[in-house]
């Protein structure tokens, strides 16, 4: 019964959104030091500190806290920012578009152009193409994502001057009307085409940048699936029936050699995100993880905070998601809840 | 119609060149049912997919001549193989559900191996092999059937295109006995209706004599017993095929006789007669390659004793 | 039966010498090991590692004197990087001596105890796997000063989890097998199964994924220290000399070059040598 598989995958979803928001907030009042001194610098006097202890709530007990600090964020409100000076909420809601966008589109290169790469590779098995694939994949997985960056930036931003390296948008532009937040999506909806255009020349850089490791790794991984798969009595039968290779390779052999990669499309999908800040500090992407690093180094707790909860109820919500639908294609699993 | 002459096959691998198949022949006429019999790792299943083109990759040798009727089918290219497959000749694996794809519907692939046949054909050819409920059997997905339902299902796409000549590699090992007879029972039926030709690789001697017409026996990549099942079975002459149906249990309960011993390692096999370890009456003429020799209207076998007036060689063939 | 006398180990010798990459993974950590422990005694400019300027040689480009030419106050950024492969193997090692026995136990646990044992540690694994490990290091790293010690413990914090989980799975279908359970039936304790029975049976697994995880462990290292989380100045850290040099790109190109290449080829050296060790195990991802 896919219902009750439904239910049980949100409850425990549930749970670990509970439980990360406890560690998360555990951790923020188990480090060294008091937040409101920390914040105002050493310069401050005792009454500004214990002004802000006390605006901040610091002084009352840590479970009376943590349940001051759910409530409201259930309500979306994370307090104030102590390095932008506005509601987080606010800063979350701006900044988020923009590196959901760049996820996106970095996922759907590791996704399309990883499986077809290693699909490829593993069809010219043994050929210089196929060691050449597994070499720039290899180096897609063992180089850091801002090396990618700062190579790709310099190629064909500065050396080449193919493609934009900063911002969203060129400069004398204006963003498209506010649908969803992506940039390209709302441009398209618009109708203004060069808009889409521009939007989608800012983002590549940024994108492949980010998406290089996860596409090398995804090409590997789908290599070898379809290397095996190959070797399956059910390809064989194809085989010695007269299906072209052609097929075999792209129909037969693909279905069960991607269902790998699929299972863990969403994990990578929330590890991009997890990388994302990298690459926006690179390309002066206006995005969250950006955000989140200031936070961090401005130990702004609120942002913090806030930055990971909201990271962490979309790695839930993603996996949930992909969870329920691998099920749904997949009817043989949803007896069994793979804890 | 089908014909395999002097057909060798190796591979090369760690410890050297292995020569799993060492000039085997044998042939299946036109209508016939043959069986190709022998023990897990003697090499029957390989040859079956020899004649498919199936062996590939660097490591491999073949040598030898195989025929379909007018057509070589070694040496052969692409365009030959994808007219044959299916078609003209085609192939029933060994284990039924894993033989199927996992992530596709039966109807998808049954789809994916019909060649050029009129709408709803699959589905008659289920039924034909009394499969009840054809419609939901195309609708669902191998993990969902029964092994004896798969088998019938890879019967049905065996018999789709109506080719010449079937392989059936060990079509029931995988099958509790009842369902078993109740598959070949299918097979040989639509076989015999079809007028198509039959080759039958088994280690069930019982299947043999049931459903063939003439058999081969088949040790450690060689050919060493040949002829009509009954002068086969009835008369083997080959310490082998004597020690196999031996070693056949029996009802009145009496433990079988094993073979002692196992088969040789293919990179260095014995000169000449690969049985001689294993074989009671080896003797210094074992150790030079043996010729089949012939023991009656075809049948013959491959042993030194047979056709002699040595004293020693009537003992053992008492 | 027996193959000429060829023993186990020596077959195994045989089929990872055979793959030219592993042993080019060897080679390469073999020599970063060396490199990494020696740096006191190899580097040309050991003194730069520390604090020290020279406001006579700064950038100073790739020479005989300075093989990987020198940073902004003057250090040869040779010497620092081998000091830096120091600071980012000694990252790995501990990172891993702390996460892996914790994982590889609470997944042993919770696969073979089950009941409320396992879906206590699987549900806390969970919670420590929702949070992405570089935001979750980083986040610590924010809170807590930022060093190399701090690092080390934010990383294995957030990665701990990905043991249990592998070694819960693996312990979960052992289960299933009958010789648990016919061990089992002699009266085995609990903890002479876990360790004696089930434990080897994942080693090959769990050891790949080590030697993987240590060129892992030092590519999140170093992106940390691209963003200053990592070991602070003077001590030299390979993601934070690539983003030293970064602004000056392209004139002044050696430090974030050849900190980058250096970065890559530990990398690739451990991921080499895993792949190699995968395919020995013949182990399933």
């Amino acid at each position: 019964m896919i219902g009750l598989f439904v239910l049980r995958r949100l409850g425990s979803g549930f749970l670990v959104l509970i439980g990360v928001s406890v560690l998360i907030f555990a951790l923020a009042r188990v480090m060294p030091g008091d937040p409101a001194r920390l914040a105002l610098g050493s310069s401050a006097t005792s009454e500004q500190v214990e002004a802000l202890r006390l605006q901040l709530g610091l002084n009352r007990s840590i479970p009376v806290q943590y349940l001051g600090f759910v409530t409201r964020a259930v309500r979306g409100d994370f307090g104030i920012s102590l390095y932008s000076s506005r509601r987080v909420s606010t800063d979350i809601a701006e900044t988020f578009p923009a590196t959901l966008e760049l996820v996106i589109v970095s996922t759907l290169l590791v996704g399309v152009l990883g499986v077809v790469l290693g699909v490829l590779a593993a069809m010219r098995r043994g050929t210089w193409t196929d060691k050449a694939l597994q070499l720039v994949a290899v180096l897609g997985v063992v180089t850091p994502t801002f090396v990618w960056a700062v190579l790709l930036m310099l190629l064909f931003g500065f050396w080449l001057g193919w493609l934009p390296i900063a911002g969203r948008l060129s400069e004398w532009l204006l963003p498209p009307p506010h649908v969803t937040g992506l940039f390209i999506i709302d441009a398209l909806l618009a109708g203004e085409w060069m808009l889409a255009g521009d939007a989608l020349r800012h983002v590549v850089l940024p994108a492949v940048a980010l998406s290089l490791p996860a596409l090398g790794q995804t090409a590997r991984l789908t290599r070898v699936n379809m290397i095996e798969v190959q070797r399956a009595p059910h390809i064989e039968l194809m085989r010695a029936f007269g299906v072209p290779e052609r097929s075999i390779s792209f129909k037969y052999a693909l279905r069960p050699a991607s269902i790998p990669t699929l299972t863990i499309i969403g994990l990578e999908f929330v590890a991009l995100f997890g990388n994302a800040f990298l690459v926006e500090s690179v390309f002066m992407w206006p995005g969250m993880a950006r955000y989140g690093v200031q936070t961090i180094l401005n130990k702004d707790l609120n942002g913090l905070m806030a930055t990971v909860m909201v990271m962490t109820i979309l790695f839930v919500v993603v996996n949930t998601v992909t969870d329920i639908v691998i099920a749904y294609v997949n009817p043989r699993i949803q007896g069994t809840d793979a804890v | 119609m089908l014909e395999i002459r002097d057909l060798s096959v190796s591979f090369r691998g760690f410890e050297g060149k292995a020569r799993v198949i060492e000039n085997v022949s044998l042939e299946v006429r036109r209508g016939e049912k043959v069986a190709l019999v022998g023990e897990s790792g003697c090499g029957k299943s390989l040859t079956a997919r020899v004649v498919f083109g199936l062996l590939e990759g660097g490591e491999v040798d073949i040598d030898g001549r195989v025929m379909l009727d007018e057509t070589s089918l070694l040496p052969a290219d692409q365009v030959v193989w994808s007219k044959i497959r299916g078609c003209r000749a085609a192939m029933i694996f060994q284990d039924p559900l894993a033989a199927l794809n996992p992530v596709f519907t039966i109807a998808d692939q049954m789809r994916a191996v019909t060649k050029n046949q009129p709408v709803g054909c699959i589905r008659d050819m289920l039924e034909r092999v009394a499969i009840e409920d054809p419609d939901r059997v195309l609708a669902a997905y191998p993990f969902q059937l029964s092994g004896g339902m798969a088998q019938r299902v890879l019967i049905a796409m065996a018999l789709i295109n109506e080719p010449d000549l079937i392989v059936a590699d060990e079509p029931a090992t995988a099958l509790d006995t009842r369902v078993q007879r109740q598959a070949l029972d299918l097979l040989v039926e639509a076989i015999t209706a079809n007028g198509s030709s039959l080759l039958l690789i088994s280690h069930d001697l019982g299947l043999v004599r049931q459903y063939t017409d003439r058999m081969y026996v088949m040790y450690a990549g060689n050919i060493v017993e040949s002829g009509s099942t009954d002068q086969v079975l009835g008369g083997a002459r080959h310490p082998y095929t004597q020690a196999m149906l031996a070693a056949v249990p029996q009802l009145d309960g009496a433990l079988p006789k094993g073979i002692e011993g196992h088969l040789p390692d293919y990179h260095q096999p014995p000169p000449g007669c690969r049985f001689q370890p294993r074989c009671p009456h080896a003797a210094q003429e074992c150790h030079v390659p043996v010729p089949l020799r012939l023991v009656d209207s075809g049948h013959e076998a491959r042993c030194v004793f047979v056709g002699s007036s040595d004293v020693r060689s009537q003992r053992f063939h008492e | 039966m027996n193959r000429r006398g060829a023993t186990r180990g020596r077959i195994a010798w045989y089929r990872f010498s055979r793959g030219r990459f592993q042993v080019i993974g060897l080679v390469i950590v073999s020599l970063v090991s060396v490199g990494a422990l020696a740096a006191p005694l190899i580097a040309p400019y050991p003194e730069h590692a520390g604090r020290f300027v020279d406001v006579e040689n700064i950038y100073r480009a790739p020479d005989a004197q300075h093989l990987m030419g020198t940073d902004a106050v003057g250090r040869d950024v040779f010497s620092r990087l081998l000091f830096a492969y120091r600071s980012s193997m000694l990252l790995s090692i501990v990172v891993l001596a702390l996460a892996v026995p914790v994982g590889v136990i609470v997944g042993l646990c919770a696969g073979y105890l089950g009941g409320w044992t396992e879906t206590v540690a699987m549900r806390i694994t969970d919670i420590f796997l929702a949070v992405p490990s570089l935001v979750l290091a980083m986040a610590i790293l924010g809170l807590f000063a930022p060093s190399l010690t701090m690092t080390m413990i934010a990383v294995a914090v957030g990665w701990w989890p990905w043991y249990a989980r592998l070694v819960y799975n693996q312990t979960r279908s052992i289960c299933t097998e009958e010789y648990i359970t016919a061990a089992h039936v002699t009266g085995a304790s609990a903890t002479r199964m876990m360790f004696t029975e089930i434990l080897p049976v994942t080693s090959g697994t769990v050891l790949t994924k080590m030697t993987l995880d240590m060129g892992f462990v030092i590519l999140l290292g170093s992106s940390l220290g691209f963003i200053g989380l990592g070991a602070q100045p003077p001590t030299p850290d390979l993601g934070t000399m690539v983003a030293e040099g970064t602004a000056l790109l392209p004139d002044v190109w050696w430090q974030p070059v050849f900190a980058s290449l250096a970065i890559l080829v530990v990398v690739l050296g451990f991921n080499l040598l895993g792949d190699g060790l995968r395919d020995l195990f013949g182990v399933e991802s």
